[in-house]
């Protein structure tokens, strides 16, 4: 968890215009509250990308 | 004043006592309180994010807090993957690493409250399905969740 508003390079870096948004092994990305499984698609869709 | 009021200090001290399963070890990187500050480098949030653990873990026997310099405890920072200060980082039954960095007011102390109770029994709530899908992971994922304090 990061508190975005404490640290600005981070929200620049990361480019969000909205919370929560999620960053995953630096390669996926979503804003908002998603279902579970579909959380689990975009962890598992990351991993496969670092391959 | 105690940042948590008496009457909330009561829910989680009732809440820690049902549902904190093995003991807790809380790691708070902060800076030490100096009358010289780096303009950029101040922590804006570590005397609040201190006084919050603390206040926290006076309400189980289960929470140790363990206090850390930034800069002095740079190797074990390193370590633990800690970049930025108020970091916090929570250890017991868990697997992987569970780190805060910010304070964690607002939503994010419920936040911060649940991670506690999971990380305490090492169950998260997850579905079977979702275990299951997660188990032939090879690889370590870095999930980071930006949030505001709102």
């Amino acid at each position: 968890m990061i508190e975005i508003t404490e640290f600005p390079e981070l929200a620049q870096r990361y480019q969000i215009y909205g919370v929560p948004k999620t960053v995953i092994n630096d390669k996926v990305e979503f804003e908002g509250a998603i279902p579970e499984e579909m959380f689990v698609q975009q962890a598992l869709s990351a991993a496969l990308e670092e391959d | 004043m105690p940042l948590i009021s008496p009457k909330d200090q009561q829910t989680l001290r009732d809440l820690f006592a049902k549902r904190l399963q093995q003991d807790v070890t809380v790691t708070y990187f902060t800076q030490h309180d100096s009358v010289l500050t780096v303009p950029g480098n101040e922590c804006s949030y570590c005397r609040e994010t201190h006084e919050l653990l603390d206040d926290l873990q006076d309400l189980s026997d289960k929470l140790h807090l363990e206090v850390k310099d930034f800069v002095r405890d740079e190797a074990e920072a390193q370590q633990l993957g800690v970049t930025r200060i108020p970091a916090i980082i929570l250890s017991g039954q868990n697997k992987g690493k569970v780190r805060f960095f910010g304070v964690p007011a607002g939503y994010e102390f419920s936040t911060l409250v649940e991670d506690l109770l999971t990380v305490s029994s090492g169950e998260p709530d997850l579905r079977d399905t979702t275990k299951q899908a997660l188990e032939g992971l090879q690889e370590d994922l870095h999930i980071q969740v930006f949030v505001t304090p709102t």
